[in-house]
């Protein structure tokens, strides 16, 4: 198809440094009426026709669902929900990163409860609507392993353009594992860490926020069960550093205007960064 | 010249000599004003036609900017009259008296003088009340309701208590402005000469908390006031701060705390922290066929509301909570819907401490009904922490 391209190309700028350059004088009238015929409807047609029809075929592939492994993404403001549905093995729900195996075509249902978000990874396919009180289906298949970005391709609010998320491609035995290894349950804080969660859970984080093993199971925000292991903070707003996720906390409107958390400058910062210490340790 | 001789008065208007009469007029008043001539002592009365014109552009203005005003359903409740008479005795009484008080001799020799209410208030009907009281009057000694944008449901029970004003007896009066203490306790004046008087709150001071509050912490008449016995000591220093600077709205508390020094806050916080919570005698029962409901939300939320669980932050939970966080257990029911719908507007319309930015997040997205079925819940429970 690059080489077809590239001749249609070829002739298109050859025919115009031809007029320009070569034969500037006018062509006879029957001589121009015949390339305007020839050159002008009926190449088009017959090219674009191929197209269209090589096309459509296309579509149905595009259509079939996935290979088996299906992940729900719904867009919230301003962040994504994930939850990961394996034919055999638990669910797995975390957020603003996904995960997925190499060569395989992998199912997204995409919906939002509130706004219209649009899923786009523009290195594995096209942009696809998120609108709410519908599902949208969507099938990727990536071909290379890697770390790529997803984005908001609708704009949804105050913090759209802060709404992004890694897809990091995997090799299938690694995802595998991978996906095995989130529903293991988390190592039990000690120390410095346990402080750290008992602010998180003193201080209401749980109302939100869900981490596994612990009582914090709110579902209105993003879940934290391996916080630590993401390589963004805030949906792609700042990158996932200790320093980041005190800032993030103390004044999250700040970082991401019109977010639904609130901030919490009242906080010490002692307390801050013990519970950021605790967050990067979930992994 | 020879015209006006000739034909009588003829002095023709022409643009410009009206624009130098109008310069004349306005030279003229300011050389009044400048040369300080008049007389703007109180000492001298309006003249009849100054006061009646005046009082006629007040009382039309009134009428004009009450049309609109909703007057609520609820006004013969003990409880909303019973709050506004424990505010007038501190906001308002000093100037306009109150049945078996006299007024001061101040308002003798204030121009205009406060009127007496016992006559002027069945003359005005309770929209135009509510007017007056959240907006005050201009030109005269009337302020505004500290708050008028945020608390309306202040105002209205100031207007509760008017409406019963008119031919109140002095004893009632003093059941509903004072509880359990005398007319002493008022606004804690006499504390303010004494000093302090060493560890907890200064005898005066809490005697006037104690009008409305008890000095139990629970409150009287019904669910008039909030229970703040047992109430987490953080938590009450942080909303006697913040009422007292203004950032948390209320044109009751926020005089009241505003005249305290924040030793007194802290000392008063003590106070109220460490006594026994309880229900109170009179407190009403909260909705049964609500409590279920609002248990569901405190323990779960609501996933579509975005509301997040309430008992994370306000328990009950057998585990430790940030203290600056208010415990709800056995508060009234009313006061927490009342505080939640604070909250409606976006803005920071109710305020609070510190940690004020959490609730004001998460409340302003609360439906009626879930604000509903929370409070019966929480009001529902056994109180203390």
């Amino acid at each position: 198809m690059l080489i077809g391209a590239g001749v249609v190309w070829t002739i298109v700028l050859g025919v115009a440094v031809y007029a320009t350059r070569v034969k500037t004088d006018a062509h006879e009238e029957h001589v121009g009426k015949r390339l305007i015929f020839w050159g002008g409807v009926v190449f088009p047609v017959v090219v674009l026709a191929a197209l269209l029809v090589y096309g459509l075929r296309l579509m149905p592939e595009l259509r079939q669902p996935g290979e088996g492994l299906r992940i729900d993404v719904a867009g919230e403001q301003f962040w994504w929900r994930v939850r990961y549905r394996p034919q055999n093995g638990p669910e797995v729900v975390t957020a603003n990163e996904i995960r997925m195996p190499v060569g395989e075509r992998v199912e997204f249902a995409l919906t939002s409860p509130h706004v219209i978000h649009a899923f786009w990874i523009p290195t594995l396919g096209g942009k696809v609507d998120m609108i709410p009180g519908r599902e949208n289906r969507l099938v990727l298949e990536a071909e290379k392993p890697g770390t790529y970005r997803g984005v908001c391709a609708e704009f949804c609010g105050a913090s759209h353009a802060l709404m992004a998320f890694d897809v990091v491609v995997m090799e299938k035995p690694a995802f595998d594992a991978w996906l095995a290894a989130q529903a293991a349950p988390l190592p039990t804080a000690t120390g410095d860490l346990a402080r750290g969660r008992d602010l998180f859970l003193q201080n209401g984080c749980g109302a939100c926020h869900a981490v596994a093993g612990i009582e914090a199971r709110g579902e209105v925000g993003p879940n934290l069960s391996r916080f630590g292991a993401r390589k963004t903070l805030g949906a792609g707003a700042l990158p996932n550093t200790a320093e980041n996720v005190v800032r993030f906390i103390a004044e999250t409107d700040k970082v991401k205007p019109r977010v639904t958390m609130p901030s919490y400058p009242a906080l010490p910062r002692d307390d801050l960064t013990a519970i950021a210490a605790y967050l990067g340790s979930l992994k | 010249m020879s015209g006006f001789l000739n034909r009588g008065v003829d002095i023709r208007v022409t643009p410009k000599r009206a624009g130098l009469a109008g310069i004349a007029v306005v030279a003229a008043g300011l050389a009044f004003g400048w040369s300080g001539l008049f007389n703007i002592s109180a000492s001298t009365k309006h003249w009849p036609v100054t006061d009646w014109f005046l009082h006629w552009v007040m009382i039309n203005s009134v009428e004009t900017w009450s049309i609109g005003v909703e007057v609520p359903d609820n006004l013969d409740d003990r409880a909303l009259i019973a709050r506004g008479a424990g505010h007038y005795a501190t906001g308002c009484a000093s100037c306009h008296g109150a049945p078996g008080r006299p007024r001061s001799p101040l308002t003798d020799v204030m121009s205009p003088p406060p009127p007496d209410l016992d006559a002027k208030v069945p003359t005005w009907e309770t929209a135009q009340l509510f007017t007056i009281v959240k907006h005050g009057v201009k030109f005269s000694g009337m302020p505004a309701w500290v708050s008028f944008d945020e608390r309306e449901d202040e105002v209205w029970s100031v207007v509760a208590f008017l409406k019963k004003l008119p031919g109140m007896t002095p004893d009632e009066y003093k059941a509903l402005a004072m509880g359990a203490e005398t007319d002493g306790a008022v606004g804690g004046l006499v504390a303010i000469a004494h000093g302090p008087q060493g560890r907890g709150p200064r005898e005066d001071v809490l005697a006037d908390c104690a009008r409305c509050h008890g000095r139990d912490g629970l409150g009287r008449d019904g669910d008039a006031f909030p229970v703040i016995a047992g109430q987490s000591e953080d938590y009450l220093f942080d909303a006697l701060s913040a009422y007292a600077v203004g950032k948390r709205h209320s044109g009751i508390m926020q005089p009241a705390a505003a005249r305290l020094p924040y030793s007194e806050l802290a000392a008063l916080a003590e106070h109220y922290a460490n006594q026994p919570a309880a229900r109170p005698k009179d407190a009403p029962t909260p909705d049964p066929a609500l409590v279920a409901a609002g248990e569901k939300i405190a323990r779960d939320g609501v996933r579509a509301t975005g509301t997040p669980a309430c008992q994370s932050c306000h328990g009950p939970s057998a585990s430790a909570r940030n203290p600056a966080y208010p415990s709800l257990n056995g508060q009234h029911a009313s006061y927490l819907e009342t505080q939640l719908h604070l909250w409606e507007k976006e803005h920071d319309s109710r305020g609070g401490g510190p940690f004020r930015e959490i609730m004001r997040k998460v409340a302003f997205r609360m439906t009626p009904e879930e604000i509903r079925a929370v409070a019966a819940y929480y009001a529902s429970l056994p109180p203390g922490k």
